[in-house]
């Protein structure tokens, strides 16, 4: 470049006193002339708070698919990345449901009294998930977030929401889908246990972890499951009689009142 | 799509001394502390001249963080031309069509804006507006202080600023055909002036 | 004695907490105030259940405790404490997958900071102080072991906190890294409480205002770094000659021992050597329980 603006031409053009000629003139150098804009007065202040408005949009933390769905399904920011950061053992879960109720399906399609397989595996699905979505044995990240302030119930619900909205899709399908279903009532039989089961294993949880809790519920399903096939005159199907069913929705609604009642006071 | 494009590219290295290609690739590869360089090195200059422009500050901050936005999602398509390490041309295209936009904006809420890309350098002028680029305080200065406003502004908007007739009618706020009978008369007075 | 309840700071009375049977914590008595204290011990003598405790993480046996001034009990008083407190585990882990930036978002939107503009001005400044910025978008699987566990650190400094509660914080940094630790911890501990647990000399002797020796679950010396070593005089000895079985000793480069005689105990060799000046070592090993032979 063979010559540059002047220290006047240059401060009169920032403060947008020079005229018409003079400042098509500075443009037309400063275009290419890196030199003579370094030179040009800057106003700091105004720097530094445009670069935060611009910092805020491109750098930001990279948002999962999880978390990018979640958010498009309208849930708030915040909710959104509370439930995409869920612990690894809730993925396989999830996988491992899918499995289950797909062999659950073939065996019931394929074998003579196969539905009986989803229909004792329905209600333990959406406790396992719960089992594994919170605490310090399954949330490797548990121990540094166990005493901030929305740990505690806040999350546990909100995890167990994350269990229950996939669980039972994934489970009524399944329902719909089975040979034998003809009605309603037929698709949803396993609905009241599953849910008294997991109100169980969150009302449990006050006094172990909640893993610990889901399990010996599970296994206390499977048991009586067992008992009740190996004892004569006795039937497992007795689990879901309509007698059955109106203990596990007053068993439900006894959990949930206790529950609610010991979020309020806690 | 896009994040796997940006994961799998190599950044560079660079400073805050690399030249604008350098930190182009690397805003390209995904370095935002590439692209805060760039933006400390030519946002007061671009802010400075886009007042020129345009005497609304949220409307310039919002054109000017526009254009940086665009410069962060297309710094791949920036290719210098040999031997040039400056980017000022390429990132004033896009600012000027930012403030465009964002004039278009307020005219026209209704109407979608429609970002104009790929940004490509200028610098294809004809030997006559190269001429004209090149201002000093020789008789081209004083010829163009001859021109009336109108017409210099016309001169300005599609010479100096690398507008289209139709972008140069826009933020002139008058017809197309009116900036093209202006830049006709403007040039041939020019061209009059200095070869008398 | 009556509970010290101003805001700042921690005040515990008879704290005790049980695993079954056994005491991790027997009855501790606690004021701690702005600036930084450090906790010494072995390992298993108490110091990561009397941090959990203080951290909320863990429900007191017995005893009171307040936090801040508030009692952990207290399901609105605990959600205080939390919000005012950074705490550090021992050893913190992560989700592997994901980045910095990610996670410590993630731990700022359970420490309820902010709208997403102010809460990510506040990770980048907690990343700014661990140096980890640059890294901001590194997955946590590719960071190194010095990086996790400031990771860890940044966490617990998100949102400002008041009280800091830090489980050997120093385990995996490297020297230079330590150093600037420890500028770090001097700089909050000007306007909050810092609560640490160590085996760093180094660190006791750079940062702590005052030292907590905790052995068996209970306080076996609180008072200045000072003051543990001059407690530690006449209690450590050189000798030629090997000492006795069942004394703490160890071998000099000079070829002499040196002895560590614990309190309530006379030196069985005492004509063989003479009492030398105790270092902060010496004393931290006096007092933490190494002077007697495990039992």
């Amino acid at each position: 470049m063979s010559w540059h603006l002047t220290h006047d031409q240059l401060h009169q053009y920032a403060a947008h006193t020079a005229d018409d000629v003079t400042a098509m003139s500075a443009e037309a150098h400063l275009m290419h002339c890196a030199r003579c804009r370094d030179l040009l007065p800057a106003d700091e202040a105004w720097l530094d708070r445009s670069w935060a408005n611009l910092r805020d949009i491109v750098d930001r933390p990279r948002r999962g698919p999880l978390e990018r769905l979640l958010s498009v399904l309208g849930l708030r920011e915040n909710t959104a990345k509370l439930l995409a950061a869920t612990p690894q053992l809730y993925r396989a879960w999830l996988t491992a449901t899918v499995l289950v109720l797909a062999t659950a399906l073939t065996v019931a399609h394929e074998l003579p009294r196969g539905s009986l397989l989803f229909s004792f595996t329905a209600p333990v699905v959406p406790l396992l998930g719960v089992a594994l979505a919170y605490g310090r044995w399954v949330d490797p990240a548990h121990s540094l977030t166990s005493v901030t302030p929305l740990a505690g119930y806040r999350l546990l619900f909100l995890r167990t929401s994350a269990v229950l909205v996939p669980a039972l899709t994934l489970c009524t399908a399944a329902a719909a889908l089975m040979p034998s279903t003809s009605t309603l009532w037929e698709a949803v039989f396993w609905l009241l246990p599953a849910l008294a089961m997991v109100a169980g294993c969150l009302s449990l949880s006050r006094w172990m972890p909640l893993s610990l809790a889901g399990g010996l519920l599970g296994a206390g399903w499977l048991l009586t499951v067992g008992v009740l096939g190996i004892a004569e005159e006795l039937d497992p199907l007795l689990l879901f009689s309509p007698t059955a069913q109106s203990g596990w929705a007053a068993a439900l609604t006894l959990l949930a009142g206790a529950i609610l009642l010991r979020m309020r006071t806690v | 799509m896009k994040l796997l494009r940006r994961a799998r590219r190599r950044t560079p290295s660079y400073g805050p001394d690399s030249t604008d290609p350098v930190l182009l690739s690397a805003v390209a590869a995904g370095e935002t502390d590439a692209l805060e360089i760039l933006h400390r090195r030519h946002a007061p200059w671009l802010r400075t001249r886009l007042r020129y422009r345009c005497s609304d500050p949220d409307q310039l901050d919002a054109a000017l963080q526009e254009t940086f936005l665009a410069v962060w999602r297309n710094a791949g398509s920036f290719t210098p031309r040999p031997g040039d390490s400056d980017a000022g041309a390429w990132l004033w295209t896009i600012a000027i069509r930012q403030l465009i936009s964002q004039l278009r904006k307020r005219a026209n809420r209704w109407i979608a804006d429609s970002t104009p890309e790929p940004y490509e350098t200028i610098g294809d002028a004809s030997a006559e507006d190269t001429v004209l680029l090149n201002i000093e305080h020789g008789p081209l200065g004083a010829a163009l202080h001859e021109l009336s406003p109108e017409l210099r502004s016309a001169i300005q908007a599609t010479v100096l600023d690398g507008l289209t007739v139709r972008e140069a009618a826009e933020i002139l706020r008058i017809p197309e055909g009116t900036v093209k009978t202006r830049v006709m008369r403007a040039k041939a007075r020019l061209r009059e002036a200095l070869t008398t | 004695m009556t509970m010290d309840t101003t805001a700042t700071g921690v005040s515990v009375r008879g704290l005790v907490r049980s695993y079954g049977t056994r005491r991790a914590l027997a009855g501790i008595d606690l004021d701690l105030g702005p600036g930084v204290t450090g906790l010494l011990g072995r390992n298993g003598a108490g110091k990561t259940t009397l941090l959990r405790c203080l951290a909320t993480d863990l429900e007191a046996t017995g005893g009171e405790v307040r936090v801040l001034g508030r009692d952990p009990e207290q399901a609105a008083d605990r959600t205080e404490i939390r919000r005012r407190m950074g705490y550090l585990p021992q050893s913190p882990s992560f989700y592997p997958h994901f980045t910095v930036f990610g996670l410590l978002d993630y731990v700022a939107v359970l420490k309820e900071l902010g709208g997403r503009r102010e809460r990510h001005d506040e990770v980048r400044r907690a990343m700014r102080r661990v140096d980890l910025y640059d890294r901001r978008h590194s997955r946590v699987r590719r960071l190194s072991g010095g990086m996790r566990q400031r990771l860890g650190l940044a966490s617990a400094l998100l949102g400002d906190p008041e009280l800091l509660l830090l489980d050997e914080p120093t385990i995996g940094l490297d020297p230079e890294q330590r150093i600037r630790f420890r500028d770090l911890v001097s700089e909050l501990a000007a306007r909050s409480t810092v609560v640490l647990s160590t085996h760093q000399i180094e660190d006791v002797a750079a940062l702590c205002r005052r030292v907590l020796c905790l052995d068996a679950g209970r306080v076996v010396f609180d008072g200045t770094p000072d003051e543990l070593v001059s407690r530690a005089r006449g209690r450590v000895w050189e000798q030629g000659s090997r000492p006795a079985e069942g004394v703490t000793s160890w071998r000099l480069a000079d070829g002499r021992y040196r002895v560590l005689v614990p309190e309530g105990t006379e030196n069985p060799d005492s004509t063989a050597g003479v009492p030398v000046e105790p270092s902060l070592e010496d004393a931290y090993l006096l007092f933490t329980g190494a002077g007697r032979k495990t039992r």
